[in-house]
Formats: C-alpha cells, sequence, structure tokens
C-alpha cells in the first residue's frame, strides 16, 4: 500500500509535469507560438502556417521525445538495477547502449537504405541492445561481485565502441557523418509522423512491465527467495532484461545514447519514496524520468543564445555529480 | 669572481647597444612593405635575390609560428636556413597535394596521406608504384612511419598545437612547416600559398604564374558577377546534431558568396569563430523565402533527409535549388584552393545560371 506522502508526492510530480510540458512548448523565444497554435497543429493543422509548421515539427515531437526518452530510460535503469541489484546498473553503464550503437553504426555505414530507415534502425537498435544485454545476463551467471559485473558492462561498450570506430574507417565520409552525429545525441530528430509509433511502443513495453512486477519485488529479496516465492526467476530476469534492452534501444534509436538517467532517477526515486515496491518505483520512474529530462531540455533552450549543449553532455553534467553522490553513500 | 662578473656585465651591455641600434619596428616595417603576397594574411615571403625569407603566422595567436631563410641550392646558409629546392617532403593535406600537383612537383614528395583521399590519378599511381609513401591521416600519421618515408619535411595543416612529435622529429634533422592556407579568408589569400610551394621545390616563376592566371580569372568572374541585377537569397551549412554552423561574416565562403553575386542570408553576422551557430528554428523563421542552399555536406536529398529530417522543411529543399561538392570531396579539398575561380565559376552557375556561357560545373552538383 502507498503512504498519503507517496500520493501527495505524486499528485505533484503530475502537477510539476503538465507546468514544465506546458513551460518546454512556449520556452522558445525564436518564434513565439501559443498554445492555441499547438492544438491546432494537432488536430487543425495548415502546412501555409507557419506557426503550425513548427509546432507539428519541431515544439511537439520535441516535447514528446524528451517525456518518452526521460521516463523509459529511468524505467530501464530501474528493472537492470533490479535484476543485478546494483543501484550503479543502467543501460550505460552495462554497454547496453553500446550494443545498440553498434547495431545502429552497423546499419548506418553499411550503405543498405533499408537499416537506414527509421523502422531499420529502431530494429537495429533494440536487437543490439537486447544481444548486448543477454551477454551481461550470461556474464552475470559467473560473477558474484557486483563491481565485477560493471567492469564486464564497461568492457563490453569499450569492445563496441572499437568494432564501431573500425566499421567508420571502412565506411563513406557521408555515413560516418551522419552516425557521429546521431552519437552525440538529440532530442530534436523526431518528426511528427514518428510519435505514433514512439509512444505506442513505449506504452507496450510499459504495460508488458506491469506484468513482471511480482517478480521485480520479490528478485529484490534474491534469487534463492525469489524462486521459494514460485517466481520463475530465469525466465522473468531474461524477459526483464529484453524490456529494459527494448527500451534503451528504442530511445537510442531515436534520440543517440543519453547518459546518467537510467542511473540517477531510479536511485532518486528510491530515495524520495522510501520503497521497493516495483508499481510505486515504476510510476515514479516515468514520472520523475520525464521531468528530469524536460527540465534538462528547458535548460538547454534557454541558454541556447549563449552556448549549445548537446542533450547527452548536459544530462552527464547533471547525472555526474549525483551518482558520485551516490557511490559516496553507499560505500562510505 | 668580480673580474670575470664585470666581463659579462659589459658584454651584455655591448650586445644590448647593438640590438638598439635597429629598432625592431623598423625592421617589420620594411619586411612587411617587402611582402611578395598580397591577399593571404598567414603567410609572408621576402624575396631578396639569394636569400628567401619565409614567415607564416597564426592570426589567433597573433604571433609567427614558423620562420626561416631558404637558400638556394649550393650555397651556405644559417643553422635555420633550408637548402632549396627540398626533395624530400611529406604533405599531409589532400589541398597540400593539390598545390604540388598544381606546380607538377611530385617527385618533390617523399611521403603523403592515405590514398583514399587522394584525386590526382597520377598520384596515386606513384603511391601504388611504392615511390610516394602512403601514411594515414593527418591526425593519425605514425610518426615511425613517417621517418621511414625518408621525407626531411613535413608539411602539416596548423591547428595551433604543432605537429605530433615534433621535437623528436628535430632532433632527427626533419623540419615540421605548419600550413594555415585553410585559415585564409579570401579565396585568393587560399590560392596565393602556391607561393610557398613553388619557393621550397625551386618552381616559384611557374608559381607567380600560376597565381596571377588565378587572379586574373577570379576578378574576371567577380566582375561580371558584379554586373547582375538580381542577387538571389542563399543559405549555407547544415545541422550537426542540434546546431546548424553557416560561415560567419568576413569568412572564407561568405567572400565567395559575396563575390559570385550572392545574396547571403547571414552575411553581416559576425563570429570569433569563422562559423555562426544557429537552431534549426531560427533557420527555418529566418529563411523562409531564401532561395538557394549550398554546402549542406551530403550529395543526395535522402542523405540530407537520413542526416536531418527537419531541414527537408527549407524552402530550397522544397524548390530543388540545393548544390554541393560532396559527391567528390577529394576532388573538392585537393583542387578548390588552388582552383579558386573555379569554385567562383560553379558559385555563378548556380546563382546566375544565364551570365556565363554554357558549360559543366567543375565542383558543384545540384543534389538529388
Amino acid at each position: 500500500m502507498m503512504s498519503k506522502l507517496n500520493y501527495w508526492l505524486f499528485g505533484g510530480l503530475v502537477i510539476a509535469l503538465l507546468l514544465l510540458s506546458w513551460y518546454h512548448l512556449v520556452v522558445s523565444d525564436v518564434n513565439q507560438i501559443s498554445l492555441a497554435d499547438h492544438f491546432n497543429a494537432v488536430f487543425d493543422f495548415q502546412a501555409s502556417k507557419f506557426e503550425h509548421v513548427m509546432a507539428r515539427e519541431f515544439r511537439i515531437p520535441r516535447l514528446v521525445i524528451a517525456l518518452i526518452a526521460g521516463a523509459g530510460l529511468a524505467v530501464s535503469g530501474m528493472l537492470t538495477q533490479t535484476i543485478f541489484r546494483n543501484p550503479l546498473s543502467d543501460p550505460f553503464v552495462l554497454g547496453i547502449n553500446a550494443g545498440a550503437g553498434l547495431a545502429v553504426a552497423t546499419g548506418m555505414l553499411s550503405g543498405f537504405s533499408i537499416l537506414q530507415s527509421n523502422m531499420g534502425i529502431i530494429t537495429l537498435a533494440t536487437i543490439g541492445a537486447s544481444v548486448f544485454g543477454l551477454l551481461i545476463l550470461f556474464f552475470s551467471s559467473f560473477l558474484k561481485n557486483n563491481a565485477s559485473l560493471l567492469i564486464v558492462g564497461i568492457m563490453l561498450g569499450s569492445f563496441g565502441g572499437a568494432i564501431t570506430s573500425i566499421a567508420q574507417y571502412l565506411s563513406t565520409p557521408e555515413s560516418i557523418k551522419s552516425y557521429m552525429i546521431w552519437g552525440l545525441g538529440s532530442l530534436q530528430q523526431v518528426n511528427f509522423n514518428q510519435i505514433a509509433l514512439i509512444v505506442s511502443t513505449f506504452v507496450a513495453l510499459i504495460f508488458c512491465t506491469l506484468f513482471l512486477i511480482k517478480s521485480l519485488n520479490a528478485l529484490i529479496l534474491g534469487e534463492a527467495q525469489a524462486e521459494l516465492l514460485g517466481i520463475r526467476v530465469k525466465r522473468n530476469r531474461v524477459l526483464i532484461l529484453l524490456l529494459a534492452s527494448s527500451l534503451a534501444g528504442l530511445i537510442t534509436a531515436f534520440c543517440g545514447p543519453i547518459a546518467f538517467v537510467g542511473l540517477a532517477i531510479p536511485n532518486l526515486c528510491r530515495m524520495l519514496f522510501r520503497t521497493q515496491n516495483h508499481l510505486t518505483l515504476l510510476v515514479a520512474n516515468v514520472l520523475v524520468g520525464a521531468i528530469f529530462l524536460v527540465i534538462c531540455d528547458i535548460l538547454i533552450q534557454m541558454i541556447q543564445t549563449t552556448i549549445h549543449i548537446p542533450i547527452n553532455a548536459f544530462t552527464s553534467i547533471l547525472g555526474a555529480p549525483f551518482v558520485i553522490f551516490i557511490i559516496i553513500k553507499r560505500w562510505s | 669572481m668580480k673580474p670575470k662578473l664585470s666581463l659579462l656585465v659589459c658584454l651584455l651591455l655591448i650586445v644590448a647597444s647593438c640590438q638598439n641600434k635597429k629598432p625592431k619596428k623598423e625592421v617589420e616595417k620594411e619586411d612587411v612593405s617587402a611582402n611578395l603576397l598580397q591577399y593571404a594574411k598567414n603567410l609572408r615571403i621576402f624575396d631578396y635575390g639569394s636569400i628567401v625569407k619565409i614567415e607564416i603566422i597564426n592570426q589567433e595567436k597573433g604571433a609567427v609560428i614558423f620562420a626561416t631563410e631558404l637558400v638556394r641550392e649550393k650555397r651556405l646558409g644559417n643553422s635555420n636556413s633550408i637548402n632549396v629546392p627540398i626533395k624530400k617532403m611529406a604533405a599531409l593535406s589532400a589541398t597540400q597535394v593539390g598545390m604540388l600537383g598544381k606546380l607538377k612537383a611530385y617527385k618533390h614528395l617523399s611521403a603523403t596521406i592515405d590514398k583514399k583521399y587522394i584525386y590526382d590519378k597520377d598520384l596515386k599511381h606513384f603511391i601504388q608504384l611504392k615511390k610516394i609513401h602512403e601514411l594515414a591521416t593527418e591526425t593519425g600519421v605514425s610518426t615511425e612511419q613517417l621517418i621511414a618515408s625518408g621525407s626531411k619535411f613535413v608539411l602539416y595543416d596548423d591547428f595551433g598545437t604543432g605537429f605530433t612529435d615534433e621535437d623528436k622529429l628535430k632532433q632527427l634533422g626533419i623540419t615540421c612547416i605548419p600550413v594555415g592556407d585553410w585559415q585564409e579568408q579570401h579565396p585568393l589569400g587560399k590560392a596565393e600559398w602556391i607561393l610557398l610551394y613553388g619557393y621550397l621545390t625551386g618552381k616559384e616563376k611557374e608559381a607567380k604564374a600560376i597565381f596571377l592566371m588565378i587572379e586574373k580569372n577570379y576578378n574576371k568572374l567577380k566582375e561580371i558577377a558584379k554586373k547582375q541585377k538580381r542577387k538571389p537569397s542563399l543559405i549555407s551549412g547544415n545541422l550537426i546534431t542540434d546546431i546548424w554552423y553557416a560561415p560567419a561574416k568576413n569568412s572564407y565562403n561568405a567572400r565567395l558568396f559575396a563575390d559570385a553575386g550572392g545574396k547571403y542570408v547571414y552575411a553581416n553576422e559576425t563570429s570569433s569563430k569563422p562559423s555562426i551557430e544557429k537552431s534549426m528554428e531560427q533557420i527555418l523563421s529566418e529563411n523562409k523565402k531564401t532561395e538557394i542552399w549550398i554546402n549542406p555536406g551530403f550529395s543526395s536529398k535522402k542523405a540530407i533527409k537520413l542526416h536531418a529530417q527537419k531541414t527537408s522543411l527549407l524552402h530550397p529543399f522544397k524548390t530543388g535549388k540545393v548544390y554541393c561538392y560532396s559527391h567528390n570531396m577529394n576532388l573538392f579539398w585537393e583542387r578548390s584552393a588552388i582552383e579558386p575561380h573555379f569554385v567562383l565559376e560553379d558559385l555563378i552557375r548556380i546563382m546566375h545560371p544565364k551570365a556565363l556561357p554554357k558549360g559543366k560545373f567543375h565542383f558543384y552538383k545540384k543534389v538529388k
């Protein structure tokens, strides 16, 4: 059962998310676009109206992908932290993102147009993330030490990076440029037509996660205890990891690699809600992750006249001190 | 000790007084007026007959970063001088290769970049015959490979940080020469660097003749563009992640666009860097009616869309007036610096299709 305080917290987060989303839509001072224009851009779109084009092609997709990427990466981080019982696990640290990156690089640098299409990139990112996720799971069965697992993750990340570098060396300059730019991370590459696909995939993955809440709660107690509670640990660990990898793959395909969200937000949620109930944590991660990335993007837009900072760099700037704080708190 | 100390002080005073006899400013003033170069800002050449003084300048540092005296063969120079023509040099950029190619001076070349970045067939042939060593790209050149090539001089693009292992190479008698042609703002300034290659290879007469021809053709084309009444609006650059980098005022490209008779949208926007930065929203709102898009960095519309879908909202993308040299980048990087009149000709053909007699593009192509 959730405490009253947590209900209040959720209420506050929902209100904050709505306010921040509104502000995100109107914050840019490049063009003044009202909320009515945004509404009309969706329901009464006129291609000849500049405001409609701006809202439909820039503001709305940017907001939606910020919400989905923040929520998705946070949930993905929560899932990996639970199955590896390690608060420093996340798709980035474990090399899952590197797997997605390697697969996308292979596709983009191959020159095959089918692999360079949106669907091609999503499929490749998901496959790459899942393969590296399963590799991590495989190695985890031999390793008892959490630190060793993290090192294996870092090694997988380096391995993926090295193969990508070799692929780049053998590719055409145009392909290399496309891949390198994708690798810097961006919330502005998504267009309006892709939103339905992204949102439906995200909702489906979150819906699937709901079926694994019981397993996630049991896994906190350890594998032996979970089995005693009737959980099919091996099967469910694979399913959870596939979900985490698919979420990371989906986000990575559309935004490039975004660091620290998957690591910092699940820890922040545990600190805020003081619970191990994964239903509460799932909702909390969706809300806090979305809020975090929307705030990051608002700040980026506010300072863009002075300095342009890529989203990946910005999340790292904010996330790194928080992760150091977690490490000090846990191991001091 | 005391007599020794006073002797030392006396010597220092004598040296100082000798130096004071020739005020430094006067020397600089005289030198600058004798500079052979008219357009280049990063290179000075002073031809005193038997000795030729070379100075390479880095504008950002505001300093001369390389200075030497070229001594024609069989004369004795000081320890800093170079006997010319030099025979074994490594050229580590496509532009340098292009300059040497224009002078037909490949026999002075001992090593160069990876042949996948080379356009010139003759040079590729020499590399295949192993008459010229093939090194990796400039940033990834192996020092050992460079030494093994027998090169005595290394020409490298000056990014303000010197060449890797420059000090070690110096100990082995290998001189590293920074080349700052890429920082020149005037297209003719970039081309004028051919004089450096001319003096280094003993082909200064040919270099001067080539440059005079380039200058004449460039200015002739510029006059034709000047006479055009209508100046089409244009934008340049592309998105890199979420930032659009466009040439700033006083940049090499902005100059070319102006000389070609175009109305470059950001012609008056200054920056401490050669480019200005814009968000895609800014670009779209400031270019609602811009007619031409130059240098998107890709050779097909498909590649542009794959790289940044939202650029397809630009007016020129819809009307098809997008032009780039990306279909043959090696050709462009090798020849554009030494053939700025051809670059200008292409741009005039793009902006004023009827201003010149029918002909083909040298570097550019319509992006389809």
